[in-house]
This record gives C-alpha cells, sequence and structure tokens, in this order.
C-alpha cells in the first residue's frame, strides 16, 4: 500500500520506445507506429478513466496533435509517455469542457454496476476484476486521486512526471496516488467479501 | 472493448507486466493490485484504424515540415530538467513582487510630484467639489452665489473660486469696456458668473465694491475677525465651508488690496473650524446684502 510514494520502476519498454521515437523524429513512419502501438494502450486507459466511452475519440485527437508535433519533443522514453501523457489531458479537460455544455448521459451504463463475482477472498476480487468494474472504480475516486493512480499505474509515469503532467508538486501527487490506492484496496476487498451485495457495500467484510 | 478480461479468472495474471518486479506476489496485496488495474486499464483491442489515422497525420506533418518546429518548453522532457511548472510558479511570484514594487515607486513619485508647492490650489482643488452640497443653506443670504457656483463645475474642473473672480473683475474694469482684452475662458467665466454679458458690469462693481469693503473689515481685526470675513466671502462664491475657498477669498483680497497678513494666516486657520462657518456664513449674507445695494 505504501507504493505510492516510491519512484516508479521504469517501464520494460521504455528504451525501446525512446529509440523508436528518435528514429520517427528523422522521418520513420514505421517507428511512430512502434511507438503508438507502445503508448497507446496506456493512454487510452488514463483516457477512459478520465472521459470513459468517449476515450478513443479523444485519443485519435491527442494522437493527431502528437504526430504534428513530434518534432518539436526532446526526451527519452519515459519523457515520450509524459510528453504524450499532457497533451492527451489537454484533449481529455477540452472534451469534458465541450461535454458540460453539452451533457451526455452518464457513461455509467447498468452492466458497469454489475455485481462483482461471489469471490470469498481479495485475491479472487482481483482475479476476476473486469476492466468495466476496475474503470467504475478509479472513476469513482476524487479527481486529483482517480489521475494521480491512473498516470502512475496505468501510463507508467514516475511521481515527478505525473507531477509535471498535472501540474502539480510531486509531493501533492504522490498523496493523491497513495490515498486512491489505499480506497480502491479498500473497495475491492468490500467487494470480495462473503455475500456482500451492493447495497451494503461499504461495510468491511 | 476490453472484454476480454472481464472476468478472466484463471488468466488474470498471465498479462501481467513483464516488469519483473511484480511478478513476486505482494503478501500486502498492494502490488498486485497496481499490477491488476494496470493490466486491466490498459486491456483494450488495438484499434488499427486508429493507429492507421495517428500514422498518416504522423506523414503529413512530416511532408508538411512541420517537424522542424522549434521545442517549447513544454515540449522538453529531458531528464534532470527543473520541472517548469515549479520554476514558472516563482518566476511568476517574483515578477508580481517586482511589478508591485515598481508600481509603488511610481505611484509615490506621482504624489511627490503632484504636490509641488505652487499646485497647491490645483491639486486639492477637486476636493473642494462636494462642499457645493452644502450650498443651498448659503445661498438665500446671497443670491448671487448661485451663478458663480454652478460656475464652478462647467469650468473643466478647475474652481471658479471668488478670487478668480476678483481678480477678471479688476482686469475688466482695467480693461474698462473693452472685454475682449480678458482671455476668452476669463471673460466667459465672468459672463457665467454674472449671468449673463450685459450684467458683467454690475456684477463686477458689486464685487469689487464688497471685496473692499471686507478687507477694510478685516484688515482692522484680528486674524480670527478676518475668518469670518472670509468664510461669509466663501457662501458667496457658492463653495461655503470649504477652507480652501475662504483662504482663497481672502488671498484675492490680498492681492488687490495689497495688504494685510491676516487673510493669510487666516487662510490656514479657517478650514478646521467648520462649525463656524454657518454663523460666518449668515454674518456675511447680511455682509454683503448690506454692501450690494
Amino acid at each position: 500500500m505504501g507504493q505510492g510514494g516510491e519512484p516508479r520502476r521504469p517501464q520494460p519498454r521504455d528504451g525501446e520506445l525512446g529509440a523508436a521515437v528518435a528514429r520517427a523524429q528523422d522521418g520513420d513512419e514505421t517507428a511512430f507506429a512502434v511507438a503508438y502501438r507502445i503508448v497507446q494502450p496506456g493512454l487510452l486507459g488514463y483516457l477512459r478513466g478520465l472521459v470513459g466511452e468517449d476515450a478513443e475519440d479523444v485519443a485519435s485527437e491527442a494522437w493527431l496533435e502528437i504526430a504534428r508535433d513530434l518534432g518539436r519533443f526532446r526526451g527519452d522514453g519515459a519523457g515520450f509517455r509524459g510528453w504524450t501523457a499532457t497533451i492527451a489531458r489537454h484533449r481529455a479537460l477540452d472534451h469534458l469542457r465541450r461535454q458540460r455544455v453539452r451533457p451526455r448521459a452518464a457513461w455509467l451504463e447498468q452492466d458497469a454496476l454489475e455485481l462483482p463475482g461471489r469471490h470469498s477472498t481479495h485475491d479472487q476480487a482481483l482475479e476476476s476484476l473486469s476492466t468495466e468494474r476496475a474503470l467504475e472504480l478509479v472513476r469513482a475516486l476524487p479527481r486529483d486521486q482517480a489521475e494521480a493512480v491512473l498516470l502512475r499505474v496505468v501510463v507508467g509515469l514516475d511521481g515527478p512526471a505525473a507531477a509535471r503532467v498535472l501540474g502539480k508538486r510531486p509531493g501533492a501527487v504522490r498523496t493523491a496516488a497513495y490515498r486512491g490506492l489505499r480506497r480502491l484496496a479498500r473497495q475491492l476487498g468490500a467487494d470480495g467479501a462473503p455475500d456482500t451485495d451492493p447495497p451494503p457495500r461499504g461495510e468491511p467484510g | 472493448m476490453g472484454e476480454q478480461h472481464s472476468g478472466g479468472g484463471p488468466t488474470g495474471r498471465r498479462r501481467a507486466h513483464p516488469g519483473g518486479a511484480l511478478a513476486t506476489p505482494d503478501p500486502a496485496g498492494a502490488c498486485g493490485l497496481e499490477t491488476r488495474f494496470a493490466t486491466v486499464l490498459r486491456a483494450g483491442r488495438v484499434d488499427g484504424e486508429a493507429e492507421r489515422g495517428a500514422v498518416a497525420a504522423f506523414r503529413a506533418a512530416r511532408d508538411a515540415g512541420a517537424h522542424d518546429a522549434r521545442t517549447r518548453a513544454r515540449d522538453d522532457w529531458r531528464p534532470g530538467r527543473p520541472a517548469p511548472a515549479r520554476r514558472s510558479l516563482r518566476l511568476t511570484l517574483s515578477l508580481a513582487l517586482t511589478s508591485l514594487t515598481l508600481g509603488g515607486v511610481a505611484v509615490a513619485a506621482i504624489g511627490s510630484a503632484g504636490s509641488g508647492a505652487h499646485h497647491d490650489d490645483r491639486s486639492r482643488s477637486p476636493r473642494s467639489t462636494p462642499p457645493v452640497a452644502s450650498t443651498p443653506p448659503a445661498s438665500p443670504g446671497a443670491p448671487a452665489a448661485g451663478p458663480s457656483d454652478t460656475a464652478s463645475p462647467d469650468h473643466t474642473g478647475r474652481p471658479a473660486t471668488a478670487r478668480d473672480t476678483l481678480a477678471h473683475c479688476r482686469a475688466y474694469t482695467r480693461a474698462g469696456e473693452r472685454g475682449g482684452a480678458l482671455e476668452a475662458t476669463a471673460w466667459q467665466r465672468l459672463v457665467t458668473a454674472a449671468g449673463g454679458p450685459e450684467k458683467v458690469a454690475a456684477y463686477c462693481a458689486a464685487r469689487l465694491e464688497r471685496g473692499q469693503g471686507e478687507h477694510t473689515g478685516h484688515a482692522g481685526t484680528s486674524g480670527n475677525k478676518g475668518n469670518t470675513g472670509t468664510s461669509g466671502n466663501n457662501s458667496n462664491a457658492g463653495t461655503s465651508g470649504n477652507k480652501r475657498n475662504g483662504g482663497d477669498t481672502g488671498n484675492g483680497g490680498d492681492t488687490g488690496q495689497g495688504k494685510n497678513k491676516g487673510g493669510d494666516r487666516g487662510n490656514a486657520t479657517v478650514g478646521n473650524s467648520t462649525a463656524g462657518n454657518p454663523a460666518g456664513g449668515r454674518a456675511a449674507g447680511g455682509n454683503s446684502s448690506g454692501g450690494r445695494p
């Protein structure tokens, strides 16, 4: 649980990503596709947490900007994750602003509220965690906690990079990530309790 | 999207990060939690169409030469550099402080320049307008106050003090009937004060006469008496209860009569005694009505 404060382990493909970005900056479009495939899953996960089902549209917008501005970027693979996350975040915030003007139905549909499987242990709750359920849990967090968790866990940024994306101090982001993860663990534990139905979810199992 | 992993109990860990460290199960479950969330939230079908779109955009930008664009601060993610956000916060703060300081200096400079000695009346004159509201009590005693009172706001904020009027009147009488000898604004002011061009002569005669009468009075007595005299005059000028105007009136008398420093001293002390004003005004009312016919 105390993992929130430690620097994240370097993402496994950061070296590969950095090399691909460098080649793409030299004009290699195959290398750009490689970078896309490495970065896109984390970016999409982050955007799902921010804008829900519109994540793919927002990601496409973000990639247009990334493709256009690639020549401006300076940094390695980890830096590229941070840079792209910043761009994606701006697009997501624009999207949310537009949405506020023209509200849409909440992305949480009935199936997102489906019962977790009847598992008796925390591990089993984790095992059976679906994408929808995980998203629901993350999106139920306060915004700063959700973003901190998503950037560090899903995008794979370290503390300073996540702080830079969010425009906050690293300490604040570390705290937010820590609280968010603790809350997720608590809720998962509650979910995984035997004979737990949604209404009394708040009770500890 | 992302349905592959829903309910995927048995395969749950299969796609866990190859990021090594997490492969060892954490008894506390925190690492497992992070890994699991990472795996689940990163899951999803790879959208080939979206990828093609991104690559096409890349190609277009490359061919258009967009990739030669300059690196902005937010594009520089090289390690070891201070986070721009924090630096800019510090920069912003220091800039704000600097501008505050410079602004304060500028304002102070304005203040010291504005308080130059010879502009004394002018710099304080705008504050002499509010007491205009207190004119009505005084005006019954001094009908002539009306015109000169309304004249003051008309003339570009410059106070139509009794001194001005008196001076203009003197210039007018010295110039004889050739009113054109007066500068245009002074003449206009006189006309306004008198209530018409043809009344200027009578108006000035009355004013000069009254000014002389008062000054002989207050030259003979103490500065205190001079106060009542000037404030009475003041009510005529339409801005009663104001120390500057009272003092100005005294000043006008001074220049005209060429004597008595008592008026000047009255200038310094009159303003403080606002309570004495109504009485002074009333006394002056009698004075002026007595002097004019």
